[in-house]
């Protein structure tokens, strides 16, 4: 069989699957799924099932963290320094990405980390006002619901982004969060 | 020392934070859950209505019985009810189905301020 291979792709290019490179690890996955499924359960039960919904929010704080974490100690991909932009490429990033001509990254683009970073901070501000308004005051119950609206419509641009990155360069990014591997 | 590792060591820092706020546990936190425990299981089948009885700190009364009280006014589905100082921050629906947000004197039970919760 091996030697078969050998011999049917030795010149012309392989019909075979494209090679793969695993990208994001175990933890980034189950982290990135987890802290999904917590803040849809959190948003849902927001204004009726308080046990639950507190549950789901100490998820979202303990996940944040987690994630936060490895991003500092984790695997090459999964860490900040790998894909937290500064103003100037994240900004030659969305002007590329405007005219349809943006480059492909295999771990996070600029504009995705960006939203990485801005997803977590606003979920942990979300988390913060939620443990407050245990402490009473109208006001942190509006400043929780601002942080909570914020974050679903956070949620909603970085799907959005998912997908156009997707079509962009012709892979299914979100088969890359779930099998962890993309073509190289 | 890169920026990417300081938003991330800023984001830990901040989770942990807002953890050991949360399980500092402010003390309504409790009392919050024996209210919804109250709130959902009326287990007192004595039918003594007039037993509106006084919570052992001074003369407040308890989660209990402004809970029976606001369910008395029409008040449906309690579930937030929160000591603050000498008054509860209560969650219910009204008569129409529609969430207010009360603020009832801990002392009278009488109803201090109801306004629109959605």
């Amino acid at each position: 069989m091996s030697g078969f291979d050998v011999a049917a792709g030795s010149r012309s290019e392989p019909k075979q699957a494209p090679p793969t490179v695993k990208v994001w690890d175990p933890l980034v996955r189950v982290l990135h799924w987890s802290l999904a499924t917590a803040f849809a359960l959190a948003f849902a039960t927001g204004e009726s099932i308080e046990s639950l919904h507190l549950l789901a929010g100490y998820a979202v704080l303990v996940i944040v963290g987690l994630r936060a974490l490895w991003g500092l100690v984790g695997t090459p991909h999964a860490r900040f320094d790998d894909f937290v932009p500064n103003l100037g490429k994240l900004l030659a990033y969305v002007r590329d990405l405007a005219a349809g001509r943006a480059e492909r990254y295999v771990g996070h683009n600029p504009a995705g980390g960006a939203m990485v970073v801005l997803l977590l901070a606003i979920l942990l501000g979300t988390a913060a006002s939620g443990v407050l308004t245990l402490y009473g005051g109208d006001a942190f119950e509006e400043l929780h619901e601002g942080f909570a609206n914020a974050n679903l419509a956070l949620v909603l641009v970085h799907i959005a982004g998912v997908l156009v990155s997707s079509r962009l360069h012709r892979e299914n990014l979100v088969r890359a969060m779930i099998t962890g591997h993309k073509r190289a | 020392m890169s920026i990417p590792k300081i938003v991330a060591g800023a984001l830990l820092a901040g989770s942990l934070v807002v953890g050991g706020i949360a399980l500092a546990g402010p003390v309504v936190v409790k009392s919050h859950f024996d209210a919804i425990q109250l709130a959902s299981g009326d287990d007192d089948h004595d039918g003594d209505e007039d037993e509106y009885g006084k919570a052992a700190s001074g003369e407040m009364l308890d989660a209990q019985t402004v809970t029976r009280q606001l369910s008395e006014k029409g008040f449906g589905e309690i579930r937030k009810i929160e000591r603050e100082g000498g008054r509860y921050e209560v969650k219910a629906r009204d008569r129409d189905g529609r969430w207010r947000e009360l603020e009832v004197d801990g002392r009278t039970g009488e109803i201090l301020r109801n306004r629109d919760d959605d």
